[in-house]
């Protein structure tokens, strides 16, 4: 695999920022709606679904100092900083989910129910995939890890 | 309804718990150590569990180290500070730990998530930490855990099944917790506490039981040994090793190998001997007196003691090195009666179940029911009101206000042991007397027509404590000069006549000397009537062994 080949500074400091992206994003993107009841994902689109992606897209992370940031702000702002070109498939998929988030935003905002019911889908498979590649990614690295 | 305190920088865990879990209490989440410290210092008695974050992106100022110098000072200082951040709820951890060492705390985080290797390990041998069993937090399982541990901590410490009175506070129930989880262990337990707080019943009911070990438990009272028969006893003997030693015995580690040893008052084992209980620590052997070869043993040691053991290290009465080995940083002080006033009410009434139960006052409460119509196998309670209605199920001994003050207020030197040797005798005295004047049928000063209640004389409460409680300061008192002069004096048995009258001798000098303002002269006036004795009042003195700068001294303070 690529990261066999990273120097082992290059590959602490890699194995940080990965770690770092699998808690704020990993673990906050699906914080409240991966604890939704299966049934909010189907049928007319309710409340609950739209407070709780609001809360995990939207206001993915919220410091106690500046504005909260969104999934797809915080994915820039910590994917900005990996060393390129990325060698591991794990984030091209993270970067292919987090656009389709991405894409939901302006439903979300709006909370247009009839268009979030089309995307939902998409959303909460992307919001999976981003957990599943990153926790992934996060092993492979601990594992291989001198 | 338990009380959850979440140590977070943002709203998430909080937002969670409190839209899955609406059957708790959760607290003001506390954003940084500070504010976890403050909230813990007001409410820690009534926090049931602690949430902590690990990643804290909080101010510089607030993490902790508080002094970072010495971390700053080692290579790119902002990589140190998001170190810090990645890491913060486990310094916050430890600085818990330090003053809460059993509180319950989940870490928000999954193994894999913590910074090194060593951190999760650590955690995990924690007695009160838990990690996460998932990557990703769901609810449901944190739910799960929160539970779990919530049952644990409200299970109810006390129960008549075990001989020792645990009580319903948590400090109590956080002792046989933290009791539990060290009887598993393979090291040594120090257990302290004063004469008749349960030392040797713990370790026999609880530590040996859940240490979960095949052999026996065995308990030695080093203070009842003479101390030339101490080592055979404890490391057994071979044939021929002495005088008298005509055949071989084994000692007690032999007889405990696979089990418990219970050493009590290991303060009084000399020296010597600690040197060869070092080794059985150290090494697992020991070597019978007389013994060339050196046998091995498997035993889990719990000791007891009444006296400091540090302090007799620092005497150079106990070895450093076995002190240490004994574990002294898990060492566990049973709590005297007179410190558990908050169980008071609880305790009496296990006591007295337990005194009840003794066979001579059961057969005298059989008497008692018989006579009277009641069914002997009844439970047991005791207060200061009645019960409202009659139930010929169950007997209540009824104590006076002033006789559960009494016994409330009274200092218990002997603990338990006294207290519940003074409980049966206030049952026994009761009983006999109900029970032998039968035909009268209804107590004096029992409810009406209230066979089910059994009112304890008052007086039979104060007959019992006036012997055991401790003399009054004595009121000495010297009178005027030329009037009488009277003294008060505290004299204890002495060894000789001698020595008690030189005791009363010594005390009305000292006395004298105290209200004669040092002044010998007119001490010599008082007691010669001759003031230009001083000095043979100085000799007097000085023969008793009493000293006059230690008197100045005093007298100066």
């Amino acid at each position: 695999m690529a990261s066999e080949h990273r120097d082992s500074i290059d590959s602490v400091d890699f194995g940080r920022q990965i770690a770092a992206l699998k808690h704020d994003l990993g673990k906050y993107v699906a914080w409240m709606s991966a604890n939704l009841d299966a049934s909010c994902w189907q049928g007319p689109v309710r409340d609950e679904l739209i407070d709780a992606l609001g809360r995990d897209l939207l206001r993915t992370r919220t410091p106690a100092e500046g504005p909260p940031e969104s999934a797809w702000e915080l994915w820039d702002r910590l994917s900005a900083t990996l060393p390129r070109p990325w060698t591991d498939p794990e984030l091209h998929e993270v970067a292919a989910a987090v656009a389709v988030l991405r894409r939901a935003e302006p439903a979300l905002r709006a909370r247009d129910r009839e268009a979030l019911s089309g995307q939902r889908e998409a959303v909460r498979g992307a919001q999976q995939k981003i957990r599943g590649a990153l926790q992934q990614l996060h092993r492979r690295l601990l594992q291989s890890e001198p | 309804m338990p009380s959850i305190l979440i140590i977070d920088d943002e709203d998430s865990y909080l937002e969670l718990c409190k839209r899955y879990m609406p059957e708790h209490t959760f607290v003001a989440p506390a954003r940084n150590y500070r504010e976890a410290a403050d909230i813990l210092r007001r409410q820690g008695d009534h926090i049931d569990l602690v949430l902590l974050d690990v990643h804290f992106d909080i101010p510089e100022v607030e993490l902790l180290p508080f002094d970072k110098a010495a971390l700053l000072a080692k290579g790119d200082a902002n990589k140190a500070i998001e170190r810090l951040r990645r890491s913060q709820g486990l310094h916050i951890l430890a600085a818990i730990r330090e003053r809460y060492p059993d509180l319950p705390v989940i870490v928000m985080t999954s193994r894999d998530d913590l910074p090194l290797e060593t951190d999760a390990e650590r955690l995990q041998a924690e007695d009160y930490t838990y990690l996460l069993a998932d990557d990703y937090l769901d609810a449901r399982s944190l739910k799960l855990q929160i539970d779990a541990i919530l049952a644990r901590r409200e299970r109810p410490a006390a129960t008549d099944d075990e001989p020792f009175f645990w009580g319903v506070t948590n400090g109590m129930a956080n002792l046989r917790r933290r009791l539990s989880i060290l009887a598993r262990g393979r090291l040594p337990i120090i257990i302290q506490g004063a004469t008749g707080t349960g030392k040797s019943l713990v370790a026999r009911e609880l530590i040996h039981p859940r240490s979960q070990r095949p052999g026996p438990f065995v308990a030695v009272d080093l203070s009842t040994l003479p101390t030339d028969l101490m080592a055979a006893h404890l490391f057994g003997v071979v044939k021929g090793a002495y005088t008298g030693a005509t055949s071989s015995r084994d000692g007690v580690l032999a007889r405990a190998h696979g089990g418990t040893l219970f050493l009590d008052e290991i303060g009084n084992l000399s020296l010597e001997l600690q040197k060869s209980l070092l080794l059985v620590l150290q090494e697992g052997v020991y070597r019978p007196v007389g013994a060339v070869k050196e046998n091995a043993t498997d035993i889990k040691i719990v000791v007891a003691t009444n006296e400091n053991l540090g302090a007799l290290v620092r005497a150079g009465r106990f070895r450093e090195d076995l002190y240490m080995r004994l574990n002294p940083a898990t060492a566990v002080t049973l709590p005297s009666l007179h410190e558990r006033r908050d169980d008071f009410e609880e305790l009496l009434a296990w006591f007295m179940r337990q005194v009840v139960a003794e066979a001579y006052n059961r057969d005298l409460l059989a008497q008692y029911c018989e006579q009277r119509g009641l069914v002997a196998t009844s439970p047991i309670s005791v207060g200061r009101g009645v019960p409202p209605r009659y139930d010929a199920r169950r007997i209540h001994f009824l104590l006076h206000p002033s006789s559960f003050k009494l016994l409330h207020d009274f200092e218990w030197p002997g603990n338990f042991r006294q207290f519940a040797m003074t409980l049966s005798n206030l049952v026994t005295f009761t009983l006999v007397e109900l029970v032998e004047r039968a035909e009268k049928i209804e107590p004096e000063g029992s409810s009406e027509g209230r066979p089910d209640v059994i009112p304890i004389p008052p007086k039979i409460v104060s007959d019992l404590l006036r012997p055991m409680t401790p003399p009054e300061a004595p009121d000495a008192q010297v009178m005027a000069i030329g009037g009488p002069r009277t003294l008060t004096l505290e004299i204890p048995a002495a060894e000789s006549l001698n020595a008690v009258s030189c005791a009363v001798e010594r005390q009305y000098l000292e006395l004298l000397y105290e209200r004669s303002a040092g002044d010998l002269g007119r001490m010599a006036e008082l007691l010669l009537g001759d003031e230009g004795g001083g000095r043979k009042v100085q000799l007097r003195m000085n023969q008793l062994g009493i000293k006059l700068r230690s008197l100045k001294r005093r007298a100066g303070e």
